[in-house]
C-alpha cells in the first residue's frame, strides 16, 4: 500500500502544489484589501469587484493546474527512461516546464500584493511594480533557456540539427513582431527625459531597454527557436507510433511557448498590474491563457502516450 | 553492415519494431519478451514468434489509436513467422 502511494507521489505532488497555489490565490482575491485604481472599483461594490476578478481569473487558474499536470506527466515520462541516455535531457525539459508552471501563479500572486500597496505607500508601490515586471520577465526567460538547452540535447542526441536560420519566414515574423513591440513599448516613454521614472514601467528608458526590452526579445527568439527545433525533430524521427506521441509534445510545447510570448507581448505593451478592466486587453489575455492551457494539455497527452509506450 | 540472413530473430523483431516505435523499439521488445515470454531477449527463438506477436498486438492496440498501423505492424511481424514456417516446410 505504502509502495503504491510512493509510486504515485511524483505524479500527485505537482498537482497538489497547483491546487495550493489556486486556493491561496482565491483567498488573496477575496480577503486581501484591494486599493487599486481600477475604474471598475467606482461602478461595483467591493464584493462585486472581487467576484468579477475571480471569474476573470478562472481560466488562468485552470491553466496553472494544466501546467502542473503537464510537468507531472513529462517528469513521469523522464523517470521511465531513467536507465537511458535521454533521461537527463528529458528531466531538464520537465524542470523547464515546472518553472513555466510556477511563473504563472507567482506573477499573479505578486500582482495581488501589488494592489495592497497602491495608494498607501507610493515608494513601496514603485518598487513592487519594478520587481513584478522583472519576475514576469525572468521566470519564463529562465524556463525558456532551460527548455532550449534540453531540446538541443534531445535533438543533438538523435543527430538531427535544425536551426531557425533555415526558416526565413519565421525570422521575418520575429523581426516584424519585435520592431512593433519595441515601438509600442517605447511610446510610453517621454522623449525629453532619459532618466524619468514617470511611465507605466516605473523605470528610466535606458534601463528599460537593457533590462526588459532586450531580454524579452532574446527570450522570444529562444522560445521560437526551441519550438521550431522540437517540431522539426518530431517530424523527422523514425517510428510512426512514437512520432505521433512525440508530435503531441512538440505541438503542445510550441503552443505553450507561442501563446506565452503573445501573452507577454500584450501585457507588457499595456501593463495592468492586477487591475481588473473589461476591455480588449482582458479578452486577449483570456484567449491566450486558453491557448496556453490547450498547449499544456497537448503536452500532457503526448507524455501519457509515451509513458504507455515505455511501460506497457 | 550485417545482412538480414545473419541477424538473430531478436534483431529482426527489433528492426521491424523500430519502424513503428523508433528509439523505444528495443526497450519495448525486451519488456514484452521478459514480461510475457519470461525469458531473456537474446534467447528469443523462431518458435516464440507467434506468442510474442499475439502479445505485441494486444499491447500496441492499447498504445496506438490507428488500427491500420497496428495491422501493418503485426503483418510485418507475421511475415517473419511465415518465412520461417515456409523454410521449415521446404
Amino acid at each position: 500500500m505504502l509502495k503504491e502511494m510512493n509510486k504515485y507521489r511524483p505524479a500527485i505532488k505537482p498537482l497538489l502544489i497547483g491546487c495550493l497555489f489556486i486556493i491561496f490565490y482565491i483567498l488573496l482575491i477575496f480577503f486581501l484589501p484591494d486599493h487599486s485604481n481600477s475604474q471598475l472599483m467606482d461602478k461595483l461594490t467591493n464584493l462585486e469587484y472581487k467576484e468579477a476578478l475571480f471569474l476573470v481569473q478562472i481560466p488562468a487558474m485552470i491553466v496553472w493546474l494544466l501546467a502542473f499536470y503537464a510537468y507531472s506527466r513529462l517528469n513521469s515520462y523522464a523517470i521511465t527512461l531513467k536507465k537511458t541516455p535521454s533521461y537527463k535531457a528529458l528531466k531538464t525539459l520537465s524542470k523547464g516546464i515546472l518553472l513555466l508552471a510556477l511563473s504563472m501563479p507567482i506573477s499573479s500572486i505578486l500582482s495581488r500584493f501589488l494592489n495592497l500597496f497602491e495608494g498607501y505607500n507610493q515608494t513601496f508601490y514603485h518598487v513592487t511594480i519594478i520587481i513584478t515586471n522583472y519576475i514576469n520577465l525572468f521566470l519564463p526567460f529562465a524556463a525558456f533557456i532551460i527548455i532550449y538547452y534540453s531540446a538541443k540535447k534531445i535533438t543533438h542526441r538523435a543527430q538531427i540539427n535544425y536551426s531557425l536560420a533555415s526558416s526565413k519566414f519565421l525570422i521575418l515574423i520575429y523581426v516584424v513582431a519585435g520592431v512593433i513591440y519595441s515601438y509600442e513599448t517605447l511610446k510610453a516613454f517621454s522623449g525629453n527625459s532619459l532618466i524619468s521614472i514617470n511611465n507605466v514601467y516605473h523605470l528610466p528608458v535606458f534601463i528599460f531597454i537593457i533590462t526588459i526590452l532586450i531580454p524579452y526579445l532574446y527570450s522570444w527568439f529562444i522560445g521560437l527557436t526551441t519550438s521550431y527545433d522540437i517540431n522539426a525533430f518530431a517530424t523527422k524521427l523514425v517510428g510512426v507510433i512514437y512520432r505521433r506521441a512525440l508530435y503531441f509534445i512538440s505541438l503542445g510545447l510550441a503552443t505553450v511557448i507561442i501563446s506565452l510570448i503573445a501573452s507577454q507581448y500584450v501585457t507588457t505593451i499595456t501593463p495592468t498590474y492586477g487591475h481588473l478592466a473589461f476591455n480588449f486587453h482582458t479578452i486577449l489575455s483570456i484567449v491566450f491563457k486558453v491557448i496556453t492551457g490547450i498547449g499544456f494539455y497537448l503536452l500532457a497527452h503526448g507524455a501519457n502516450k509515451l509513458i504507455k509506450i515505455e511501460e506497457l | 553492415m550485417s545482412s538480414s540472413k545473419n541477424k538473430t530473430t531478436y534483431e529482426r523483431v527489433v528492426e521491424i519494431t523500430h519502424v513503428y516505435l523508433g528509439p523505444a523499439a528495443d526497450r519495448f521488445i525486451d519488456r514484452q519478451i521478459e514480461n510475457h515470454l519470461h525469458k531473456s531477449p537474446k534467447s528469443l527463438t523462431k518458435n516464440d514468434l507467434n506468442s510474442l506477436t499475439s502479445w505485441i498486438k494486444v499491447i500496441v492496440s492499447l498504445i496506438c489509436d490507428d488500427p491500420d498501423i497496428v495491422e501493418e505492424y503485426i503483418h510485418e511481424l507475421n511475415r517473419l513467422t511465415i518465412t520461417k514456417n515456409n523454410k521449415k516446410g521446404i
